[in-house]
């Protein structure tokens, strides 16, 4: 990360709304779907100059991300997974996917190990992150659609009893 | 009817939804139309769909969906719509025909695939630690690679030939302009280029797929998706190989 905060934040931002244009997400989302991207980064990398690792930053920033996507795709009615791609796109270690190739090829094996476990951080990190938040939002479904049934069917017996 | 049903759920799939939407969508959109029981098993290849009529009539059908297709959020937005509108209110076949071949219809706006390629492209070659030369070079080839995307992408037979092909093309791309511009870091825009076609989406579903309990199609998807990558970056390390004979 050589350019200064401000500077990456508007990097970001080309980078993320570059992908909305890529996916074809739709025209009035495009620009709350980049935010999403710009915002992950953001957490993540403030969290990483306070905490120790690649891991539990990148955790909290998938999170982050997930959130942002279920809380959009309830309010716009779209598919979460649309939200989530370009939140969570600035987090995707194409950076180390690289140099561990490069250096397998290259015959370097000390150096790639050490960018493959970077890369497995970042990828496990947003695959925690997804898991919290599916998880949650899961059981959370399950125990509304629960509650639902249960009303319905004490509705039908308090009918039954005035009929 | 229900056949128009496979249609839409092989769309959504197509465009880049995650396998637990497909069933959630399918399961809803069925019972709305008058199914007693729906029973829908969607995997990333094939959708198999058991409808249980009142009566207790039963019909299977099932379709195999052999494209990969390209992600396209807009499309998978308006079916996405166009099921929650028929769960709400179910339309008539003919006008569910009519509204699914429109949305499929609509074809992908072009200058959004180049600039959104050349952007995205661009910035992550900035973004991961390049200089301004490396994003524009990395955005000019990543115009390159949506012109691939676009016209050689579908007479590839697969993904991993089409990856192999491009990325060594790309990488050789790069490898030129490296030797006629001596300040640009070649790996920087290899790196933007390689964002563009990273199976992000597929291996961001796999692992949704996985954890939401739809295990074959998870791990079906992540391997697919990790070949990908694989083939990706051998054609690069290629590129870059044969670039070192020159």
């Amino acid at each position: 990360m050589s350019l200064p905060f401000p500077l990456m934040i508007v990097v970001t931002f080309v980078a993320a709304l570059g992908f909305a244009l890529f996916f074809n997400v739709n025209r009035r989302h495009v620009l709350i779907a980049t935010l999403g991207g710009v915002l992950t980064w953001s957490i993540d990398y403030v969290l990483m100059m306070y905490l120790d690792g690649i891991f539990i930053p990148c955790v909290i920033a998938s999170v982050f991300a997930a959130i942002y996507a279920e809380v959009l795709a309830r309010v716009t009615r779209t598919p979460v997974v649309v939200f989530f791609i370009i939140a969570v796109i600035p987090l995707i270690p194409g950076r180390g996917l690289y140099y561990t190739m490069y250096n397998a090829v290259s015959g370097n094996g000390a150096a790639c190990l050490e960018f493959g476990e970077m890369t497995m951080f970042y990828a496990a990190g947003i695959a925690t992150g997804i898991c919290v938040v599916t998880a949650t939002v899961q059981i959370w479904n399950i125990w509304a659609a629960d509650k639902a049934r249960r009303l319905a069917k004490m509705m039908r017996k308090q009918a039954r009893h005035r009929g | 009817m229900f056949s128009y049903m496979l249609d839409i759920g092989e769309a959504m799939l197509t465009s880049g939804a995650d396998v637990h939407t497909v069933e959630y969508q399918l399961a809803r959109m069925g019972k709305a139309y008058g199914a007693y029981k729906m029973n829908v098993l969607v995997i990333t290849a094939v959708i198999i769909v058991t409808v249980t009529l009142p009566g207790d009539v039963e019909k299977t059908i099932s379709r195999r969906i052999a494209d990969e297709g390209s992600t396209n959020f807009d499309r998978l937005e308006a079916l996405s719509k166009l099921c929650d509108e028929c769960c709400d209110n179910p339309l008539p076949a003919l006008e569910l025909r009519r509204r699914l071949d429109r949305i499929k219809g609509k074809p992908f706006p072009k200058p959004f695939l180049y600039i959104g390629g050349a952007l995205s492209a661009g910035g992550f070659a900035v973004f991961f630690g390049g200089t301004l030369l490396d994003g524009v070079v990395s955005a000019i080839i990543a115009l390159f690679v949506c012109v691939a995307l676009r016209y050689f992408r579908p007479i590839t037979p697969n993904t991993i030939v089409f990856n192999f092909v491009t990325a060594l093309a790309a990488g050789l791309l790069i490898c030129v302009v490296a030797h006629f511009v001596s300040d640009l870091f070649v790996d920087m825009a290899i790196i933007g280029v390689i964002m563009l076609l990273i199976p992000g989406v597929a291996m961001t579903n796999a692992t949704r797929d996985m954890l939401s309990g739809d295990t074959i199609s998870g791990v079906m998807r992540f391997i697919e998706s990790l070949l990908w990558a694989t083939s990706l970056a051998l054609g690069f390390m290629s590129a870059l190989w044969i670039a070192t004979f020159f």
